[in-house]
């Protein structure tokens, strides 16, 4: 599904067509609820995140310009606020291991975690989601809508609201440090195999 | 090597690590719990529930047809203003004249309406000749006089009658 159908279906929704918003739920649903999911690590946030963002694209109340961008983007730039709103409303905050970054600031960890784990039973995957749990927030956004989602700089740079010099910088500070966070997991996995 | 490269050499050959792959994998079906779509789809009914007919009505449209109905208002005054007035029966004469504030007219409605600066006048006129002049009174006393007030053409043509209340 492209732009314009999204322009469509989002048309028919404010003409009182409840298909076309069903239609536009499900076609965004798995990678807005996915990029929460990764992003706060807690199943039940994300979906709160996700009914919002819907509920907000309901009542219009974002005021989403189909000439600045897609509908995609624009949801996913919605739903990051929304993540990095629920995570200062409940973080505690934690010292990163090994950060000598300057801006790297400290960085939070969503109390309500734990439940990911049972949904992701995939041990790389649970590595991957603890690894992501240590990065500072402003990485996370753009590590996971480059690797997940493979969202182009120019994309990430409209989500994030930044400039596509910033996407490069933290996608690669982002990157290193996934990769060092990863690292026993990986050394690990090879001595096994 | 550019600052901004990264080298990972746990990449499955497409430039992926292997847990972005199994990631991909794992979330590819990962969707909110059903009653989310729920409470999105009650939300959008009752959005978009239809309203009630007194409801429909937002300060737009009344407004409108406020000026349409203002509109067809001047529309008929201007339109009846232009019709060619018919001359009032005699019947509606005598009424309107009854009604005029005591004054019966001695003239026809035309010689009425013709009369250029009529005048009020006072006089003291004999019985004998109100009843000639069509006026109900008893004429028992002929010669006596009665105060009246007379409307009087510039002619000198009386065109109405008032009698004084004594």
């Amino acid at each position: 599904m492209n732009h314009s159908d999204d322009i469509q279906l989002l048309r028919a929704l404010r003409q009182g067509d409840a298909t076309a918003f069903q239609a536009l739920y499900r076609q965004h649903r798995t990678g807005l609820y996915s990029f929460a999911l990764l992003h706060c690590g807690a199943p039940d946030v994300a979906a709160d995140v996700v009914q919002e963002v819907f509920m907000g694209l309901l009542s219009d109340s974002y005021g989403f310009d189909p000439l600045k961008g897609m509908l995609a983007n624009f949801l996913y730039g919605v739903a990051r606020n929304l993540v990095l709103s629920h995570a200062r409303q409940n973080r505690r905050w934690v010292q990163p291991a090994g950060e000598d970054d300057e801006d790297d600031g400290p960085e939070w960890v969503d109390p309500a975690a734990g439940p990911l784990a049972k949904l992701l039973d995939d041990e790389a995957v649970e590595h991957l989601r603890r690894a992501l749990a240590g990065l500072a927030p402003h990485y996370r956004d753009v590590v996971i809508l480059f690797e997940l989602h493979e969202k182009s700089y120019q994309e990430i740079a409209q989500i994030c609201q930044l400039e596509i010099g910033t996407v490069r910088s933290r996608l690669s500070r982002g990157r290193a440090a996934l990769a060092q966070a990863l690292a026993p997991y990986r050394a690990h996995a090879k001595d096994i195999a | 090597m550019n600052m901004f490269d990264f080298e990972d050499d746990h990449d499955n050959g497409n430039g992926r690590a292997p847990e972005w792959e199994a990631a991909r994998s794992t979330l590819a079906q990962a969707a909110p719990p059903d009653h989310v779509e729920q409470a999105l789809l009650r939300a959008f009914a009752k959005r978009h529930a239809p309203r009630p007919w007194y409801r429909r009505w937002d300060i737009d449209a009344i407004a409108s047809w406020a000026g349409i109905g203002a509109m067809g208002c001047v529309l008929a005054i201007v339109g009846m203003s232009l019709l060619p007035v018919a001359p009032p029966s005699a019947h509606v004469v005598r009424v309107l004249a009854a009604a005029d504030v005591g004054f019966v007219s001695i003239v026809p409605p035309e010689r009425m309406a013709a009369a250029v600066n009529p005048q009020l006048k006072q006089a003291d006129i004999p019985r004998s000749a109100l009843v000639q002049m069509g006026i109900p009174i008893v004429a028992d006393a002929p010669d006596e006089l009665v105060h009246a007030e007379l409307m009087v053409a510039a002619t000198g043509e009386p065109l109405a009658i008032r009698l004084a209340v004594n």
